[in-house]
């Protein structure tokens, strides 16, 4: 099952809840003065949240490449009903792998980056059945 | 305040809410004049004129016809009337050929125009209905006196096209040449030939909308409402320098009218906040071109600065004076206006040479000042709107809708005003004598000391008192003018009358507007209020002849809450709800003529009285019928009118309902307020407060009861010894004829609470009398 594509690259199937989507509220939390908490709302985005533990070189370099460049990607996405979605999104949490060794010993012994995690927000507003943003 | 239904009324206060803008762009002369429609086109089903009124929706009916496919008896088409130019709505014109295959052979439209400088864009609108098809190739030609300036041929996809990406000076024939029709065997039927586009403009387009609407009801001064919108640019079809776009189509006096809509449901209701004028191309491009900023004006912008001219007669009413005011502005702003009431029949003369070299902005302002009104523009119609200031308190402003706590300022006092009444001075006291702010007018249409009066009566209500400047949610149905009571503290609420209101999306949402309210006292300086609170003989004052009678009538009682009940055979309990609020009292409110020192009887309308509590209950068995009957709360009578009787009887019954009140200034208090519904579920609830004597408010709900407390047992958790609830007892008895024993297995409910029943409402408040007079 193909979770995530960016920039025409289809990143690897992670699973123990390390993929997720969802839709979130754009707006501002206010208390006001009668002591009411209210939610003025603008609209609503999708955020993806992906994480896996290793990336083969190139792949680690392109995620790097097309994430930190902070520029818009293009990305292909499964939602949770099972269908999939696309559109423009952001990195707002970027990568950050870092550094370990495999197992093995003197020259043996071979350095990884892993632990590679990022969260992406949807550039447009998701319109509604009014087509309004 | 703007009419809105009960379900905006409940969204634009809703903890979640969403508000979105909306503009509509008319970019078309507004000094355009088609003078003829001419072409193939059938006449008898045609209403030419529809094909430039800007408005592209078909609204005209589908009527069964003898093309291809148009008689169809499946109820979705109707019969043409006899008479075809009896239909109504929005139908355009429907050529006169039918289209062979698609081909319609170069049909035409052509209209004869007049009044455009310079032409960019055309709108083509066909219906839109599937049934009558779209033009798929069509080629326009704009002539000018004969002369051809240019052609093109489009293949429109759609049912809505626009021809662009031309510059034309000053043309005065459009051709449409309707070569092929998407359809066989139709007739063109085109709803919109305008030599111009509208537009409208959503959340994706619009970046940024403000709004601000302000008055001054003395009319020293005449400030109008302005708004700002900032829009999309980034295909830079707005910008000057792109020859291809549309941006020389932008002119003056085009009107855009503006709109906030918050979201119900998966719809939004939109509310207008004005219609707003470009001047002098106020317009500039911001972040490098993707943005262009139109600053714009209501029509009392476009009047203060421009010079009066008088076209026709020398008017002698305020409706005459308005007339000749918006036709300043051209004959498309003519009848722009409206005058509440009989208010435009008041009689305004002037010598001619007082009114020489005179701005529209200060003719406006004397005839409001001598007439005793102000002007604001419409939000719905955009017209010049020629008010009296109205008491009736038209909102609640609680401390749950402000971002801050209100701020409250002494408002701006005055020693005197200085009438100049044909070279003699008349003065006039102000708010307060220490004060440097005299005011000195010279009103060519205020000549007597009584004129002087009554003019220095509206002044003074913009001073004095307080100011309470607020940061709000915001509610775009609130108007200037318009009185609000505002909680100042938790349940403390004063009268104060709306002088300026922000409407702007911040970051995308509306919140933190400012709020200004004047609680001026300084109209009450030669005004005086006789409250009457008990029914009886009265004599007016010597000297008074006019007044303004506000009859409150009694409040109606409160509902009683309903009883909670409860089922034996189950854990089904229902909760008693609260008792419904009785209505405020009934107001009227009417000016009297009267004879100096005139006797008069008032009758005091009494408050209703609340409802009673229902009952709580168990419904037993066999009783299933009864399951689920909910005990109701007796509703509570209504209050009595109040009635007045000088040589004619004025009752309240004739009034309105004024659910939140009817505020007074000068008593500072509210009539007539709604009480407040009973509370659900209050298992130690409250009788319902009544309303207080001589307000004609509503009594409050009684609570309901609370409802059951319960828990499932079986036999098996009593023993032998243990006491059974008293509860326990008719369910074993009732038990279908079954003996109980201990240790039997049945699972049944215990009641281990009663539910208990519902509270009275609470008793409507009495009603009262205010005679208004000038002193």
């Amino acid at each position: 099952m193909v979770q995530l594509v960016i920039n025409g690259t289809t990143y690897p199937e992670t699973s123990n809840d390390k993929y997720q989507v969802w839709i979130e509220d754009l707006g501002q939390m206010l208390r006001m003065a009668g002591g009411n908490l209210v939610f003025e709302k603008r609209g609503q985005v999708y955020k993806i949240s992906y994480a896996y533990d290793y990336f083969t070189p190139f792949l680690l370099n392109k995620c790097l490449t097309d994430l930190r460049a902070g520029n818009e990607v293009q990305v292909g996405f499964l939602l949770p009903d099972g269908s999939s979605g696309s559109g423009l999104f952001r990195c707002t949490k970027f990568p950050s792998p870092t550094f370990a060794f495999s197992k093995g010993f003197g020259e043996d012994a071979k350095g990884y980056w892993h632990g590679i995690s990022f969260e992406l927000e949807g550039v447009e507003v998701i319109a509604d059945n009014n087509g309004e943003l | 305040m703007l009419t809105t239904t009960e379900n905006y009324k409940s969204a634009i206060n809703a903890p979640t809410r969403k508000i979105v803008p909306k503009a509509v762009i008319d970019l078309s002369d507004p000094d355009l004049v088609v003078s003829s429609v001419t072409g193939d086109y059938e006449s008898a089903y045609s209403f030419p004129t529809q094909l430039s009124d800007r408005d592209s929706g078909y609204s005209g009916g589908i009527y069964a016809t003898l093309e291809f496919n148009r008689w169809l008896l499946d109820g979705s088409q109707s019969i043409m009337p006899d008479t075809p130019s009896t239909r109504t709505g929005e139908q355009g014109v429907i050529g006169d050929t039918l289209s062979d295959g698609d081909c319609l052979n170069g049909t035409t439209l052509v209209e004869t125009i007049s009044g455009v400088d310079t032409l960019q864009v055309i709108t083509v609108c066909a219906t839109g209905l599937a049934v009558d098809g779209y033009p798929t190739q069509l080629t326009l030609n704009i002539y000018s006196n004969g002369t051809l300036l240019y052609t093109d041929t489009q293949e429109p996809t759609g049912s809505f096209f626009l021809f662009e990406g031309f510059t034309v000076i000053q043309p005065t024939d459009l051709e449409l040449v309707v070569d092929s029709w998407s359809l066989p065997s139709r007739r063109y039927r085109f709803v919109e030939f305008l030599a111009g586009f509208v537009e409208v403009w959503g959340g994706e387009t619009i970046f940024d909308m403000n709004v601000i609407r302000k008055s001054d009801f003395s009319n020293l001064t005449m400030p109008y409402s302005s708004a700002s919108l900032s829009i999309d640019n980034t295909s830079k079809r707005f910008d000057p320098a792109n020859k291809q776009g549309v941006f020389q189509s932008v002119t003056a006096r085009q009107p855009v009218p503006l709109f906030f809509g918050v979201q119900i449901g998966d719809s939004y209701e939109y509310v207008p906040v004005g219609i707003y004028y470009q001047q002098n191309l106020g317009w500039q491009l911001n972040n490098d071109g993707m943005t262009i900023q139109w600053d714009l004006i209501d029509i009392i912008g476009l009047l203060v600065e421009r010079k009066f001219e008088l076209l026709g007669t020398q008017p002698t009413t305020l409706t005459g004076w308005i007339t000749e005011l918006v036709n300043q502005l051209g004959t498309t702003f003519s009848g722009h206006y409206t005058i509440d009431g009989a208010l435009g029949s008041t009689s305004l003369v002037c010598d001619p040479n007082d009114i020489v070299d005179i701005s529209c902005g200060d003719l406006l302002r004397f005839v409001c000042q001598a007439s005793s009104t102000y002007a604001v523009s419409d939000p719905e119609t955009g017209y010049l709107h020629i008010k009296a200031l109205d008491n009736s308190s038209q909102d609640y402003v609680t401390m749950r809708m402000q971002n801050n706590v209100a701020s409250s300022k002494a408002n701006t006092d005055i020693s005197f005003l200085s009438f100049d009444l044909g070279g003699t001075l008349y003065n006039i006291p102000g708010t307060a004598e220490v004060s440097d702010k005299t005011v000195n007018i010279k009103n060519p249409f205020i000549t007597t000391q009584l004129e002087a009066v009554s003019a220095a009566q509206m002044i003074l209500q913009q001073y004095g008192g307080d100011v309470l400047d607020l940061k709000v949610r915001g509610d775009m149905s609130r108007e200037v003018g318009d009185m609000v009571s505002v909680e100042v503290l938790p349940e403390v609420n004063v009268s104060a009358r709306i002088q300026e209101q922000h409407l702007t999306l911040n970051n995308g949402v509306m919140t933190n507007l400012a709020l200004t309210c004047l609680q001026a006292n300084g109209g009450q300086l030669y005004t005086d209020v006789i409250v009457i609170t008990e029914s009886g003989t009265y004599t007016m004052p010597s000297g008074v002849t006019e007044i303004t009678l506000v009859l409150i009538g009694g409040g109606d009682g409160g509902q009683g809450g309903d009883g909670a009940t409860c089922y034996y055979y189950s854990n089904n309990r229902d909760a008693g709800k609260g008792g419904a609020c009785g209505q405020g009292g009934k107001v009227y409110s009417t000016p009297v003529t009267i004879n100096d020192g005139q006797n008069y009887t008032v009758v005091i309308g009494a408050g209703g009285t609340g409802g009673k509590g229902g009952d709580w209950s168990y419904t037993p068995y066999p009783s299933w019928d009864a399951y689920g009957r909910t005990n109701k709360g007796s509703l509570g009578t209504a209050g009595q009118p109040t009635t007045c009787t000088f040589s004619t009887t004025f009752t309240s019954a004739s009034g309105v309902r004024m659910p939140t009140g009817y505020a007074d200034l000068l008593t500072n208090k509210i009539y007539a307020l709604n009480g407040q519904d009973g509370l659900t579920d209050q298992r130690n609830g409250s009788v319902g407060a009544s309303g207080k004597p001589n307000t004609g408010w509503g009594g409050n709900g009684g609570d309901g009861g609370g409802q059951a407390v319960v828990e499932w047992h079986t036999w098996k958790d009593f023993a032998p010894s243990q006491d059974i609830p008293v509860q326990l007892v008719p369910i074993i008895a009732a038990a279908n004829g079954y003996d109980w024993t201990w240790g039997q297995d049945y699972s049944q409910v215990y009641i281990k609470k009663d539910p208990t029943a519902g509270k009275a409402g609470g008793n409507g408040g009495s009603g009262c009398c205010l005679i208004f007079y000038a002193r």
